[in-house]
């Protein structure tokens, strides 16, 4: 993958996406299967909507799985673009103002027209939020204006080609202003998308039924239920033995036997989440790049990988995954090389006096066996560490105070939009709010600033190919894996299309049929 | 009986506001700004700036020095408002009322399992005391104690959900899935109703007027039926109380293993998740049920027998 | 003959894990990532975990934290207990009521939720599990010692030794205590078994070791994402637990039956955990 150009690899990864060869695609053994347009489906999803439906929180990733919620674009993953959605078309018309020409002949689920008014009414009180989204806050837009009867302006407070990636968040889905009556968001009927929530059951699931007048054609299911699961072995149980017909996120411990399943398919793909230690470099022993480069030669990531995530995770290349479009094609994953790292700690003069500390957040449960196989790793090298699982949030106040060692810890780098500037900025800048490991480089610097102002896609993704190097060369973290997202599919649901951050689940044309 | 129940009252007022305020210190004493993990709650990922930090804890009340928060709370609590989930932004009561219905049936069909099966045990171990099927009836039960839930529970799923696929291995969604949660909650309660049954009839068995009945001429049967084994039952009924105030708080194990959305689980969730109205809504429902159906055993103990109550105040 | 075999299998089990260190045949964190979950072989008694580490070192060195806390944690209630229990059935009048009224206020609370509050508090590990079985394990201690004390103090000769001017302490230590001693210590076997279960239910739930020391409820929690595909993951130490509380509640058992008057046998069988 490496040796061709930047360009195949982009025209590769989409190639491999859409045949389905391990990025995302839709099912083996479906050929054959007629849809049976009276079935209702059950989804199996990994949390409960909080906040009370509010867009601006993870609820909105609810309502948009569900079919319910929509944006005005949409971001497709085989493709690398943005399409239009319920935007028909986009224009930058000045450099801090964008025109969204809004899709003609859309009906909210309670009849009322699609218009401009509307558009701009959900997009301000999102903007207006309490809790800013991270996608569409007052940091990012300066306001939502709807200037004729098709037409939105959205203006921001600096140039930014990113706009229409803004508006494919789901944060910043539209409803009806018959919603926004009330104290809180009442999305009950009041979506644009294939399916209308009827029911809900505080905490467990939320019932929804077809929308007969859905714009985008026949809606192929009856309706479904989206059950709220926290626990990833239930969630695996229950596609197993038909209980659901969808299960989201599947823990790599249950895997080998869904795999083995008869009725299950199981669909893997590249998702932006990297498991990542983060050391401290504003501190020794961490702030010698020696030192940080001889714990990575000391890691073996292969079996890590094998291990731990049972192949559900693969070793990871650097901060991007290999198959996104801005990852560098020289970019490869480590090798453990012991030899290697003993020279390179030797010749960085450190001496064992204490023994590092690894903080394990245990939000996710995988991490703490993850500590415990690094801690070998390094212990093969001279380096005595020690492991303190805790909570993220009993951690924050040391971490950023740059009162740490190490964390292991995971970041989604797509969090808010479909390009990974805001990780790249938060992350890894002199300034950023999310700055874990406390580095601080002025090239680096220099060219976020660039890639935020370059509106060229392909000089873009070069610009953050050269910042992932630099990240890269300096060892300013441990990228340890590339997460896979897994979903299980029962062999009678069809045309099921996974999307890795689980956005878009039930659509239009997903369809079950009757055996 | 005045002073019995003015007594009860002071207790129950006084679990409620302490359990209630100890609750209530739960994110002061935690490390980690309550805030923000409130916010994290609602949108996962990365740090909030100051700003949204401190809008957020203004408008839920929190930038009140503690007492006045708590005071606040309790008024509303006193009319009958628990106020709204941090988390989820809707009614404690919404939340907390259907968990209590769930965990309450669960507890019924338990301990109501263990009655139906520790009754014909501990009279049976009664009647043939000191015999085989005594002892062996006796070290059964008494192995139950024994028993962890949180290994029994997952052998019960692994054996009769996932390989014979008889019961579901989670959730709470069919009447199947009562069954294997209540087995596991039903070990030990029927251990310790069954020693209960079987000491209350040997003690029973060993009352003069017993005798005197069999003097009388009545038959063995008789004899057990009509004056045995209702004494036999006096303290499975205090048992049963004690038991049933205990598990609507001690499921916890059960409800997390088997994903139920009972209120131990909603207890355990808001504690992880420093989610303060729902955890005081919840911890407050549960005491005050405890302490009441602990006192209406106690009152119903004094009434039938009034020799006993003197050992076990 | 069935509590003879008890105490036999429980020192066997009790001198195996005191012995860890010199019996463990791997080093427990000694990590083999090929070999992961293996069945049992002659190499791995107990077959290997998801990391590839000896479930039967892993066995005997978790048991020692688990017996340790469980132990410790019923010292110390026991004592405390005791203490409370005796000094507010001497004293009567208000720490008497107030010991009554703080009992029940207790029994209402549910353990597990407060145990929970307390880690949450205080972080996880040793002393805090210590203490939270602490706080919510004195009372059976308490209620028994209390009635027992009752009892007793209703018996002639202690009012005999009042009136002979005995102070009293001197009372409580020479005539009250024996006479509570048997009954204390069978409770106290029966609550060491249920404090060892407790230990394992906070280690099941993550507030007990951290990594990579390993106790048997955490080593329940590891191995059960597992189940299926290697259920002797989950035997091994459940069962450990299992065993070990068992052998103790028989021995309890029989010791309180035959040490005490049959009302104090309904008494300490009416103790739910």
């Amino acid at each position: 993958m490496r040796k061709l150009s930047r360009f195949s690899v982009t025209g590769l990864a989409a190639l491999l996406t859409l045949t389905g060869c391990g990025l995302s695609g839709g099912q083996p053994g479906t050929e054959g299967k007629v849809a049976d347009p009276n079935q209702r489906i059950v989804v199996d999803n990994f949390r409960a909507p909080v906040a009370n439906w509010a867009l601006e929180s993870d609820a909105a990733y609810v309502l948009s799985l569900s079919g319910c919620l929509e944006t005005l674009t949409k971001y497709d993953a085989a493709q690398g673009k943005v399409m239009p959605f319920l935007a028909k078309e986009w224009k930058q018309v000045s450099p801090l103002e964008w025109d969204f020409t809004i899709r003609d002949g859309v009906k909210f689920q309670d009849g009322t027209e699609l218009t401009a008014e509307s558009v701009a009414a959900s997009l301000n009180s999102v903007l207006k939020a309490k809790v800013p989204a991270r996608a569409f806050g007052p940091s990012t837009v300066s306001s939502v204006q709807a200037i004729d009867a098709r037409t939105v302006r959205v203006t921001t407070p600096a140039e930014s080609p990113l706009v229409p990636f803004r508006l494919a968040s789901v944060n910043t889905g539209i409803l009806a202003p018959a919603a926004y009556q009330g104290a809180t968001v009442d999305p009950f009927g009041h979506c644009t998308g294939p399916f209308t929530p009827v029911s809900e059951k505080a905490k467990q699931s939320l019932t929804l039924d077809r929308n007969p007048d859905y714009w985008g054609g026949e809606v192929k299911l009856a309706g479904a239920e989206v059950r709220f699961i926290t626990n990833g072995a239930t969630r695996a149980a229950q596609v197993q033995t038909g209980e659901a017909d969808i299960s989201l996120s599947i823990p790599a411990a249950s895997l080998s036997s869904l795999q083995n399943a008869p009725g299950v398919s199981v669909l893997k793909a590249d998702s932006p989440r990297t498991a990542t230690l983060y050391m401290n470099n504003g501190r020794a022993p961490f702030n010698n790049l020696g030192f940080r480069k001889a714990l990575r030669s000391a890691l073996d990531l292969e079996a890590l990988s094998a291990s731990v995530y049972e192949g559900a995770a693969l070793p990871a290349a650097g901060p991007f995954a290999s198959s996104e479009p801005w990852a560098s094609p020289e970019a490869s994953s480590p090798k453990q090389n012991v030899e290697e790292a003993r020279k390179l700690l030797a010749d960085a003069g450190y001496s064992a006096d204490r023994p590092l500390e690894i903080i394990a957040i245990v939000e996710r449960a995988e991490f703490a066996d993850v500590a415990t196989v690094i801690q070998d790793n390094l212990k093969n090298i001279g380096v005595p560490v020690s492991i303190q699982a805790k909570e993220y949030a009993a951690a924050e106040p040391d971490v950023l105070a740059g009162n740490y060692d190490m964390i292991l810890s995971q970041r989604n780098r797509l969090i808010d939009i479909a390009d990974p500037i805001g990780f790249l900025t938060a992350d890894y800048t002199c300034k950023g709010t999310y700055n874990l490991s406390h580095f601080c480089d002025d090239g680096y610097d220099q060219l976020i600033a660039k890639a935020a102002q370059t509106a060229n896609t392909e000089e873009r993704y070069k610009l953050y190919a050269q910042a992932g190097g630099i990240l890269d060369d300096q060892a300013v973290n441990l990228w340890l894996v590339n997460e896979q997202a897994t979903d299980a599919v029962r062999s009678n649901v069809l045309s099921y299309v996974q999307d890795p951050l689980s956005r878009y689940v039930l659509t239009a044309d997903t369809a079950k049929s009757g055996s | 009986m005045i002073t019995f129940l003015a007594k009860r009252t002071a207790t129950l007022v006084a679990a409620v506001l302490l359990s209630s305020f100890a609750v209530f210190l739960i994110p002061y004493v935690t490390p980690g700004d309550p805030v923000r993990k409130i916010i994290r709650s609602r949108v996962a990922g990365d740090v909030v700036d100051d700003s949204t930090v401190h809008a957020l804890s203004s408008s839920l009340g929190l930038q009140d020095p503690l007492p006045v928060q708590y005071l606040r709370w309790l008024g509303d609590f006193l009319t009958g408002d628990m106020g709204l989930s941090h988390i989820s932004r809707t009614p404690v009561v919404d939340q907390v009322m259907p968990a209590l219905g769930i965990t309450l049936s669960l507890v019924l069909v338990a301990l109501g399992a263990a009655v139906v099966v520790s009754l014909p045990l501990g009279i049976v171990a009664a009647l043939k005391q000191g015999g085989k099927t005594d002892k062996l009836i006796t070290t059964v039960t008494q192995s139950f104690i024994a028993m962890p839930e949180y290994w029994l529970a997952p052998l019960l799923v692994l054996v009769f959900a996932l390989r014979l696929s008889m019961f579901p291995s989670a959730g709470w969604n069919t009447a199947s899935s009562v069954v294997l949660p209540a087995v596991t909650l039903a070990l030990r309660p029927i251990s310790f109703f069954t020693s209960a049954v079987r000491a209350g009839m040997i003690d029973a068995l060993d009352a003069e007027h017993i005798q005197a009945a069999r003097a009388r001429g009545l038959s063995r049967v008789q004899t057990v039926w009509r004056h045995v084994i209702p004494n036999g039952l006096v303290p499975l009924s205090t048992l049963f109380a004690v038991w049933f105030a205990g598990l609507l708080g001690g499921s916890v194990i059960v409800e997390v293993i088997f994903a139920i959305p009972g209120m131990g689980r909603l207890l355990y969730d808001a504690v992880v998740n420093s989610d303060i109205p729902l955890a005081q809504g919840g911890v407050v429902v549960v005491v005050a049920l405890a302490v009441a159906i602990t006192t209406l055993a106690d009152f119903v103990h004094r009434i039938l027998s009034p020799k006993v109550s003197g050992a076990l105040a | 003959m069935i509590d003879r075999a008890a105490v036999v299998v429980l020192a066997l089990i009790v001198a195996a894990i005191a012995a860890a260190p010199w019996l463990v045949p791997f080093p427990p964190d000694a990590q083999n990532l090929a070999a992961r979950l293996a069945p049992p072989s002659g190499d791995h008694w107990l077959g290997t975990d998801h990391l590839g580490r000896d479930t039967l070192s892993r066995l005997l060195d978790g048991g020692r934290f688990s017996l340790v806390v469980a132990a410790l944690a019923t010292v110390l209630t026991g004592v405390i207990g005791l203490a409370i229990g005796v000094l507010s059935a001497r004293r009567k009048g208000w720490l008497d009521e107030f010991f009554t009224r703080t009992n029940d206020v207790l029994l209402a609370l549910p353990e597990m939720v407060v145990a929970l509050f307390i880690v949450a508090a205080m972080g996880t590990g040793f002393t805090s599990l210590l203490v939270a079985l602490t706080v919510t394990g004195w009372t059976p201690f308490a209620r028994l010692a209390r009635t027992l004390a009752y009892d007793v103090s209703s018996r002639g000769f202690i009012e005999a030794a009042r009136v002979v001017g005995c102070p009293p302490s001197f009372i409580i230590f020479r005539h009250i205590l024996p006479h509570l001693a048997a009954p204390m210590l069978g409770q106290a076997t029966l609550r060491f078994g249920q404090l060892l279960i407790s230990v394992g239910a906070l280690s099941y739930l993550g507030l007990g070791v951290q990594p990579p020391q390993s106790d048997w409820g955490s080593m329940l929690a590891a191995a059960q994402p597992y189940a299926e595909r290697a259920p002797w993951g989950i035997i091994a130490p459940g069962l450990a637990i299992f065993l070990v509380a068992l052998c103790v509640t028989l021995i309890g058992q029989r010791a309180s039956r035959r040490a005490a008057d049959p009302v104090d046998v309904l008494v300490v069988e009416g103790q739910h955990a």
